[in-house]
């Protein structure tokens, strides 16, 4: 039985649990044909009572060892190989020994006469068992390996598409989260806006969007990004927020010049912080700060987002953004990863974002 | 007709100052006496200047834009300013409003300070302009299907943590509170069973039990026992889930 600790969901599960009974409704013609075939055989050489008895025997004997062998084999699945081949062999002659008594106790036979008067004989028909089992557990367990191997290869490629489609499927988050439309109108009319009174501020905050729009809309499509060029687009956006916002938002960001060419997974702190604004500051009628600081922490990145916002409000539904950034992390880092979202004191939320430093 | 009087409530300055300097030009005689640079600041002004017209950003820190609206409605005209909102601008179509789409274009704003000089106002027609309002409410409310439940508040110690609702393995009712069992701990949050199911994705989330919510995403094996019923190992935890009778369906046929 394939033992797979991370099936990917519970249709796998269901068909382990149902396996036990259809692998012996498959192999029980196998068997049965196998221990005809060697009662019709020990018949041939003139060995044993008769055609009929030899069949019922060898039937008993071989069911024996197949059902002794199946359950240690289940049993003992996870143990070391040299455990495995002791306590088959044991099941063996434990089973033989079993199946022989069942049968001698059907065809009338008194088993402990027939070994005091031919001793020998139940020695040859237990030796002939071993024999035959070792050769028949052979070949059952190694059918067994291979369906084993072929179910994990197939277990494999599943689990392959599924990252492949939530890879596809992340990317298209991503892709549509971006560039938010109310962001994008709001700031076109304060450009305009700008033009009637102010040309300088209007010409930087038109750089900054299209330094913005550039890096957003290129950058979705890279796998890699540097520490630096993550930070570039969230200076970018908040100096656009700052323009909006005036004296309602103050940042401070924070990159320590030995971090910038670390790597970055491409957009992965801009939508943290877009949400901090979103959902922290723009409700606030004071407004706040906002907080980036980028550290290096036990061969780990460690990237702080905090905000003094309005919080969570009690029917807490962060937005998706956040959301997909988390699912991002563990995607890319898996258990590697840490993502935690709490709300600090007086006011505001702390987002940590950490993954390896590679 | 006498002088008339109007306020312009937006967040942002710069846009403020564009409003104000457009409808200098297109409207000389009017005199803007007040802005706000929120709802609550706007609701005072209105309250305290009694103008003929206010002008309205909908995204606004405190009370929105509409609340704001229907409020001062009764006193005064609205127009409404909205950068981007699709749900809003359809009701605002349907319901007759005046609004103005920012940037704003002084062609636009033009026919908008038309239509204002010539319905001065009239008392019998604020019951209709609330009633568009209200209707607007109603729409954007109903429209916007709030997202499925992504993530929990909960007490962790002093501190308030959020939780992914994608880490939680499963939801058990207790007497007045909800344990949230994840990998690295349990939490109490005070939504019900029955909160929790409206709320969290139904393709995700299922209900095995009158007061069990589990996430399919962590079931390893849902096991069959003699009695007809299911029981579930989740990946990583010791203890079993039992599956009601009347939710078995859910794992029949797999």
């Amino acid at each position: 039985m394939p033992s797979s600790p991370n099936s990917l969901d519970p249709v796998i599960g269901m068909h382990q649990a149902k396996q036990g009974w259809r692998k012996l409704i498959l192999e029980l013609p196998l068997l049965l044909g196998l221990n005809l075939v060697i009662g019709l055989f020990l018949t041939a050489l003139n060995f044993g009572s008769g055609l009929i008895i030899n069949i019922i025997t060898s039937q008993f004997i071989g069911f024996g060892i197949y059902s002794c062998v199946t359950v240690t084999f289940a049993l003992l699945a996870a143990r070391p190989v040299a455990v495995q081949l002791a306590a088959i062999g044991m099941a063996i002659a434990v089973g033989a020994g079993f199946g022989f008594g069942v049968s001698t106790f059907l065809t009338g036979l008194n088993l402990t006469l027939l070994y005091r008067e031919q001793g020998g004989f139940v020695l040859q028909i237990l030796l002939i068992s071993l024999l035959f089992g070792v050769a028949g557990s052979y070949l059952f367990i190694s059918k067994q390996r291979l369906a084993e191997v072929q179910a994990l290869a197939q277990e494999e490629k599943i689990k392959r598409l599924a990252q492949e489609k939530q890879a596809v499927t992340m990317q298209l988050k991503m892709l549509q989260a971006q560039i938010e439309p109310h962001f994008l109108f709001n700031t076109l009319s304060n450009l305009e806006s700008l033009l009637d009174s102010d040309v300088a501020t209007a010409r930087r905050m038109l750089v900054d969007l299209s330094s913005y729009l550039r890096t957003t809309l290129t950058r979705s499509r890279e796998e890699h990004a540097t520490l630096a060029q993550e930070m570039e687009i969230v200076r970018a956006y908040l100096a656009i927020q700052q323009i909006r916002m005036g004296a309602r938002l103050r940042f401070f960001l924070n990159l320590p010049e030995n971090l910038a060419g670390k790597s970055c997974p491409p957009l992965l702190i801009q939508p943290l912080v877009e949400n901090a604004i979103r959902h922290g500051l723009e409700p606030s009628i004071p407004g706040g700060e906002i907080l980036v600081d980028c550290r290096a922490v036990n061969g780990r990145i460690r990237i702080e987002v905090r905000d003094t916002g309005v919080g969570f409000p009690e029917d807490s539904r962060p937005g998706t953004g956040t959301e997909n950034v988390r699912e991002r992390l563990l995607a890319l880092f898996g258990p590697a990863a840490r993502f935690s979202l709490e709300e600090v004191t007086p006011n505001g939320v702390m987002i940590v974002v950490e993954y390896p430093d590679a | 007709m006498p002088k008339m009087q109007a306020i312009i409530a937006d967040d942002e300055e710069h846009l403020r100052a564009d409003l104000r300097r457009k409808l200098a030009r297109i409207w000389p005689e009017l005199t803007i006496v007040g802005e706000a640079a929120n709802g609550n600041e706007a609701v005072e002004l209105v309250a305290r200047l009694r103008p003929d017209i206010c002008f309205l950003d909908i995204r606004m820190p405190g009370l929105s834009g509409l609340e704001v609206g229907r409020r001062v409605v009764a006193g005064c005209r609205v127009v409404f300013v909205t950068a981007f909102d699709q749900y809003a601008v359809e009701a605002f179509r349907q319901a007759a409003v005046d609004y103005l789409l920012k940037p704003v274009s002084e062609e636009r704003l033009a026919e908008t300070v038309q239509r204002l000089q010539q319905q001065a106002s009239g008392a019998g027609e604020v019951q209709s302009r609330v009633a568009a309002i209200e209707q607007i409410l109603a729409t954007i409310k109903h429209e916007k299907d709030p997202p499925k439940l992504a993530w929990l508040k909960v007490q962790d110690g002093a501190a308030v943590k959020l939780i992914a609702v994608a880490e939680v393995y499963y939801f058990q009712a207790e007497d007045k509170y909800t344990t949230v069992v994840t990998g690295t701990g349990e939490w109490l949050i005070r939504k019900s069973i029955k909160e929790l199911v409206a709320e969290l994705d139904p393709n995700r989330f299922w209900r095995i039990h009158r007061g069990t919510i589990v996430n399919v995403a962590r079931i390893e094996v849902a096991s069959r026992n003699f009695s007809g019923t299911y029981s579930l190992r989740l990946k990583g935890l010791a203890q079993n889930l039992t599956v009601s009778r009347g939710y078995a369906l859910l794992f029949k046929q797999m």
